[in-house]
């Protein structure tokens, strides 16, 4: 359904009166979606994963490689030929209620995509349409009057998964659609959304630094570093036998009760900072933190590759010593 | 957000409610309005009346005339109310006229961005310096001498610049907001982003500004019949009837004080409702 074949995303940074530097948020990412399929991308915060998510939904211009939605390629369309397309291709983001419009009730706030691409639905039927898409994703039908302020974090992303499913829409992006919430309150997002994607069919592209939510939701995970690809995997086989070094530390620091430790643990599993985007290590981007790191390591960048064994064969690892480790 | 239940423009009401000096001002603006709208009709005496047999008197001394006649035996109550409802007429008028170009040109190019705001916002400069008061004076000789609101749309047509700036730097940080990513994720057209998600949200500073640019306006007016290029006779304004005033100012100081103090009074008390405003509606303020 979304295919995605090395794609870049770089930002023209300037510091005071120095030449303008690339900042590669993403860097050569290859990826498939298929229909009501899970995709994770995971990775720490500055990995580019939100970069990648809104580039995909052309939020963003991507500055090289292709978009193919549908067979389509998209990387290029201007904003008027993106429109008709968006009726499929929706986002929930990460601050509940930064994403909804304050002066907007809430019965208008998930009405908008409807007046958009079924300009056609009369009041009442666009009303019902609303009221059914607020019950079902839990809440009543009766907020529709009232205001974004009024609702607690995790009704607000309710609301937000609302507008974004009230169209039914093909794909669904997530970017880190839980992580300003509560953890209790995570869970029963995750939820919500594992229900609707199963009942409606719909894929989603789950952004997110938390392993533990992936886990629940995703069939496939992708774990990025500086906006490169380090592994790709099935979720059952990258929790049970992880093979890239990051990958193996990033799990290593999952399993704690609060996750906004999360960074801490990790952090003090691998050593070290997250290199400047801006200046990436050359050859492999995660050699200045990774314990196997070879001479060879910082000559070349790896190639993203299924592991020689066939056994492993649906994953996919940019290692040189993969087989070694 | 003191209470969470209740809805943003409740609450402004509320924290408005609690200003006491533009509670005041706002009562004090409706009491003028409403007597200068029916004053003059409800009055025995007609604005461009003569009567004989009262020229130049002082407040206080015939009961017929309660604020005195000026040096043609016009009632002065009468004249200064018809005053007041051509100055606040011309005052919102002005107003409306740059709130809808000023909004409308600020909202575009500050959500647009880039080259075309770059391009509106070099001509809200070029604008801005040339001679602000040449202008209408050359226009006023352009326009029929007697037709002041055409005069005025012309004025207000030229004094959205401030208000365009205003809405172009609310625009401006507004694009960053989440909401407006989710509406362009959505699918939402450029134009309506602008008018259903930006206006509404500029809202706020927009209603502040224009309150303080009616005694603006109104004061400008004055400014232009004090110089003898706005209201022509028999008409009045507060401005053109202070200009009188001050002509007799050493023998009959009344003609002067009373539009001077209708004038002072109004400006005072939209000042005040403009402050009053700007606290309600900025709850950051709290
Ligand atoms: S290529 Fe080298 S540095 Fe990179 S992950 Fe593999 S062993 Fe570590």
């Amino acid at each position: 359904m979304l295919e995605i074949r090395d794609l870049k995303v770089w930002f023209d940074v300037r510091e005071g009166f120095a030449k303008s530097r690339p900042l590669r948020a993403v860097d050569g990412v290859d990826l498939e979606l298929r229909a009501g399929e899970a995709l994770g991308i995971v990775g720490e915060s500055g990995c580019g994963k939100s970069t990648l998510a809104r580039a995909v939904l052309r939020l963003l211009p991507p500055t090289a490689g292709k978009i193919l939605w549908l067979g389509r390629g998209i990387e290029a369309l201007d904003a008027a030929a993106m429109r008709p397309l968006r009726r499929d291709l929706q986002i929930v983001f990460q601050d509940p209620l930064a994403s909804l419009d304050p002066r907007m009730t809430v019965g208008e706030i998930v009405a908008e995509p409807l007046r958009v691409h079924e300009p056609g639905l009369d009041r009442t039927a666009r009303g019902a349409r609303v009221r059914a898409m607020l019950e079902r994703v839990g809440l009543s039908a009766d907020v529709i009057a009232r205001y974004p302020h009024e609702f607690s974090g995790g009704q607000c992303q309710r609301i937000g998964i609302a507008r974004a499913m009230v169209l039914q829409p093909k794909l669904l992006v997530c970017d880190e659609a839980v992580s300003a919430l509560d953890v209790s309150i995570q869970a029963q997002i995750i939820n919500l959304i594992a229900d609707l994607k199963r009942d409606f069919g719909t894929g989603v592209l789950f952004v997110s630094h938390n392993l533990a939510v992936v886990r629940r939701l995703c069939d496939r995970v992708l774990v990025l570093y500086l906006g490169k690809p380090m592994e790709t995997a099935p979720t059952a086989a990258l929790f049970a036998r992880p093979l890239h070094p990051y990958t193996r530390a990033l799990l290593a620091a999952v399993p704690i009760p609060d996750p906004a430790r999360q960074p801490a643990r990790l952090a003090a599993t691998l050593g070290g900072e997250l290199p400047s985007p801006l200046d990436p290590p050359s050859g492999c981007v995660f050699r200045t933190r990774c314990p196997h790191a070879a001479a060879e390591c910082a000559e070349r960048a790896p190639d993203f590759r299924p592991p020689n064994s066939t056994a492993l064969a649906t994953q996919r690892v940019a290692c040189h010593r993969l087989e070694e480790i | 957000m003191s209470d969470p239940s209740r809805g943003f423009w409740i609450d402004a009401a509320r924290r408005l409610l609690r200003h006491r000096a533009a509670v005041v001002a706002g009562a004090l603006i409706v009491l003028v309005t409403l007597l200068a709208a029916f004053g003059p009709a409800w009055s025995p005496h007609r604005f461009d009346a003569i009567d004989w047999e009262n020229m130049g008197i002082a407040p206080g001394s015939t009961n017929a005339h309660w604020l005195g006649t000026d040096r043609l035996g016009r009632d002065l109550f009468v004249r200064t109310l018809q005053g007041v409802q051509i100055s606040l007429q011309i005052g919102l008028l002005a107003t409306l006229v740059s709130l809808c170009i000023g909004v409308a040109w600020g909202a575009i190019a500050g959500y647009v961005g880039g080259r075309l705001d770059e391009w509106m916002m070099r001509v809200v400069d070029v604008l801005y310096s040339l001679p602000y008061i040449f202008i209408v004076i050359i226009l006023s000789t352009l326009f029929d001498r007697g037709n002041i609101q055409v005069l005025f749309l012309a004025i207000g047509a030229v004094g959205w610049l401030t208000m365009a700036r205003i809405v172009r730097g609310q625009a401006l940080s507004l694009r960053k907001r989440e909401f407006i990513e989710a509406a362009i994720a959505t699918g939402v057209s450029t134009p309506a982003i602008v008018w259903r998600h930006v206006v509404p949200n500029v809202v706020g500073p927009v209603i502040v500004y224009a309150t303080l640019t009616i005694p603006q306006m109104i004061l400008f007016e004055s400014f232009l019949s004090f110089l003898g290029l706005g209201v022509q006779e028999p008409q009045a304004s507060l401005g053109s009837l202070i200009n009188e005033g001050a002509q007799e100012m050493e023998s009959a100081a009344w003609l002067l004080l009373v539009p001077a103090a209708f004038l002072v009074t109004l400006l005072t008390c939209f000042n005040f409702l403009g402050d009053g405003l700007r606290d309600a509606l900025d709850p950051r303020e709290q």
